[in-house]
């Protein structure tokens, strides 16, 4: 392995005399002491000076002040292994610098389907973080349900589910993921509900819960578009939503719960050249409405663990 | 010779007009011998420069693997950096079971199914095998919460570099496990704390501030004093392995007593531990550069008001009265705006000197404290953070350490 510069003489003929041996002991040390070496935080120096090569003044390059760096002895399995561990640390680099890039034809220098396969799911990632326009707006979910009172039936007032769970963030320096849960639904829903056509959009605002209320919300959508896609993503939140609603309902009003109803609000913030004027008010709520539903239990669903923690966060509310 | 040099100096200096008649022109003899002069010497200077210049890629390149094999190879880089770390992983990781203990049954446990994500998951981890139990113990209040405090105690293991090499595992397939059996809870910082892990795997988080390093120390201290010079020679752990006996059982004797899988070849360790770092500090830098792009792809960014909005919504201004103040202030906001786009764009460029490099890291940590504190992420800033303690050098970290060691000597002078 030896890195013997190519013999050449001429480029000693601009230094009169050839401090070779002077050079050599020398010019260990400072490549690995320059402050301007980008490394990861070592500055370790090894102790030991390099052995062979540079012992002997046979390689000196002859221009004085270059630092020679020296390469040490090592054995061939270990610089194969290294060559090796660092092609593959440079694919994987590569690989995640086009995968945390937006998408461009450079990932077309990866054959296949190579790049997802490596990155997914272990390496994966998204980093459009609050980009590039940050989140302006509350989403917020409200539902109420019809109790069956005796022979009556009776129809609850709307209750902000939002502002039951998100006091487990407001004020909290350390907040739990629950806060979200129904702020995620609410965004969930509206994405999934304005990729509906308008026929669609307004028969979901009818009401379906008697019998096999489920079957016919999803017949009626396949038969006014064939966005087969954006139906599937929105019974799924729908039906999500509708499960949600069903065990906030039970936990506040109890076991005699006949329908429910959800809506989503989205309402963005006061603008900012507003911020400061005491008239100003927050936008219009842009509502999402539903239409009544009947009541979705999941396979396996522990009604007493979700009543536990939402009836305590309820009545912490509304004491 | 001197015959020539007359002649020539002669007839240099004979005007041109008179030049003698007959024979070669001399002057333009010497003309041509002067041209074929330069032309050789500047052939000869071509040539040698040409030379030089090969030389010196040669030399360069030579330079550039040396230092690079060096580097790789020679001593496991930013051990007390990658100690801190790993300690803040833990410490993350500890924090957000922690934070959501109280909740843990109604949104992640039985109470959850409402959700989907037992019956359907939207994350890939779920339905492999090794990162199945979260999932399968879901629907079990009691089983649930035993894992949930298994991976507390793994949290803690972790963190004090308790066996570090058997335990990462464990916790790496647990930890995956729980947050991705509940997906859509989770944020960009748990696939930062995941990627980290797996590159952790190939490093050595433990060289300092663990208690693998303590027991490495007392077990080399230890045959110090009971083997003397010639087993101090060949090393103290190795000589442990040799007297706990030969076959599997003192291999695992040996190694359990601190011995380094790949003690024949120190080379090895260093190789993997310093390119896991190489990786980290290229994920480090590639999130927070396309983090700035994207940022400064979009209008209220340019503007210099995008922490406004976010900092006025429930979710994420977790501190109402707080978020008003800190927007009060037109300007702050634009620098608060302009300057998370500065800092997170320049971070790779500002670690390649000493001075910028403090720079970069002061910022990128206010940075990260005020989403901390202000948008209510904690841990997702910890992760960040964390990380971003590998590039503190290690002759700060020296000098940090020796500084706390005087002052709290001179503390104990005084009382």
């Amino acid at each position: 392995m030896s890195r013997k510069p190519a013999g050449r003489p001429a480029p000693r003929a601009s230094k009169p005399s050839v401090p070779d041996a002077a050079s050599l002991p020398s010019a260990v040390g400072p490549a690995d002491a320059d402050p301007a070496v980008p490394d990861a935080g070592a500055v370790l120096a090894d102790p030991t000076i390099a052995p062979g090569r540079t012992g002997d003044g046979t390689h000196a390059p002859g221009v004085g002040r270059d630092k020679t760096v020296p390469l040490k002895k090592r054995s061939k399995v270990l610089r194969v292994v290294m060559t090796l561990a660092a092609l593959f640390t440079a694919w994987h680099v590569f690989a995640s610098f086009l995968w945390i890039a937006p998408v461009s034809p450079l990932r077309n220098v990866v054959p296949g389907k190579l790049l997802s396969q490596y990155m997914i799911p272990f390496l994966g990632q998204s980093w459009s973080v609050f980009a590039p326009e940050p989140i302006n707006g509350d989403n917020r979910m409200k539902v109420r349900a019809v109790l069956k009172d005796g022979s009556a039936e009776r129809t609850t007032e709307w209750l902000n589910v939002t502002d039951v769970e998100t006091q487990l963030m407001t004020h909290k320096l350390f907040p739990a993921r629950a806060g979200n849960q129904s702020i995620d639904l609410a965004s969930d829903y509206r994405g999934a509900y304005a990729k509906l056509n308008d026929k669609q959009k307004a028969a979901v605002n009818l009401n379906f819960f008697q019998g096999d209320w489920a079957g016919r919300v999803q017949g009626t959508l396949t038969r006014l578009g064939d966005n087969t896609a954006d139906i599937g993503k929105y019974i799924d939140v729908e039906f999500r939503a509708d499960r949600y609603a069903t065990q906030v309902a039970k936990a506040v009003w109890g076991e005699n719960v006949e329908r429910v109803q959800f809506q989503m609000e989205r309402q963005n913030v006061i603008p900012f050249d507003e911020r400061h004027n005491p008239d100003a008010k927050r936008p219009a709520v842009q509502l999402t409405p539903s239409g009544w539903r009947g009541l979705q239990v999941a396979k396996n669903q522990s009604e007493e663990d979700f009543a536990k923690t939402f009836k305590r966060l309820y009545k912490e509310l509304h004491p | 010779m001197s015959a020539v040099d007359t002649t020539t100096s002669e007839t240099t200096g004979v005007p041109s007009t008179s030049g003698t008649p007959g024979g070669a022109d001399p002057q333009h003899e010497i003309v041509t011998v002067g041209l074929i002069s330069v032309l050789g010497r500047t052939g000869r200077f071509v040539a040698g420069a040409v030379g030089a210049l090969w030389a010196l890629l040669v030399r360069t390149v030579r330079n550039i693997a040396a230092f690079c094999e060096n580097w790789l190879l020679d001593g496991k880089k930013a051990p007390h950096g990658l100690a801190v770390t790993r300690i803040m992983f833990g410490l993350a990781g500890l924090g957000i079971l922690f934070s959501n203990w109280s909740t843990r049954l109604y949104s992640m446990g039985p109470g959850s199914l409402w959700n989907g994500q037992w019956a359907a998951p939207t994350s890939d981890f779920p339905k492999i095998w090794l990162f199945s139990l979260f999932r399968t113990v879901m629907p079990n209040a009691a089983l649930y919460t035993a894992a949930y405090l298994l991976v507390v105690v793994l949290a803690v293991l972790f963190t004090l570099g308790w066996r570090f090499k058997i335990v990462l595992p464990i916790y790496f397939c647990l930890w995956v496990s729980l947050i991705e059996s509940q997906d859509a809870l989770g944020d960009q910082g748990d696939n930062m704390y995941r990627i980290a892990l797996i590159l952790l795997f190939f490093a050595d988080p433990c060289q300092r501030w663990a208690l693998d390093a303590r027991r490495r120390r007392r077990a080399a201290a230890k045959m110090d004093g009971e083997a003397g010079a010639a087993a101090k020679a060949r090393g103290a752990v190795k000589a442990s392995g040799a007297t706990s006996g030969s076959g599997f059982g003192g291999w695992a004797r040996a190694t359990l007593a601190g011995r380094p899988l790949l003690e024949s070849g120190p080379g090895y360790q260093s190789l993997f531990h310093n390119l896991a770092l190489v990786a980290l500090t290229a994920q480090v830098c590639f999130v927070y550069a396309s983090g700035a792009l994207y940022k400064a792809g979009g209008a209220p960014w340019q503007h210099g008001n995008a922490v406004y909005a976010p900092l006025q919504t429930v979710q994420f201004g977790t501190w109402p009265e707080l978020s008003d103040l800190v927007t009060a202030l037109g300007p702050s906001v634009t620098v608060a705006a302009w300057g998370s786009i500065i800092i997170q764009m320049c971070f790779p460029m500002m670690l390649l000197t000493h001075p910028t490099r403090v720079i970069a890291l002061i910022g990128i940590m206010g940075f990260h404290i005020g989403i901390a504190v202000l948008m209510g992420l904690p841990w997702f800033s910890l992760t960040m953070i964390a990380i971003d303690f590998v590039f503190i050098t290690e002759r700060t970290w020296l000098n940090a350490i020796a500084n706390t060691k005087a002052l709290w000597a001179r503390a104990g002078v005084r009382a």
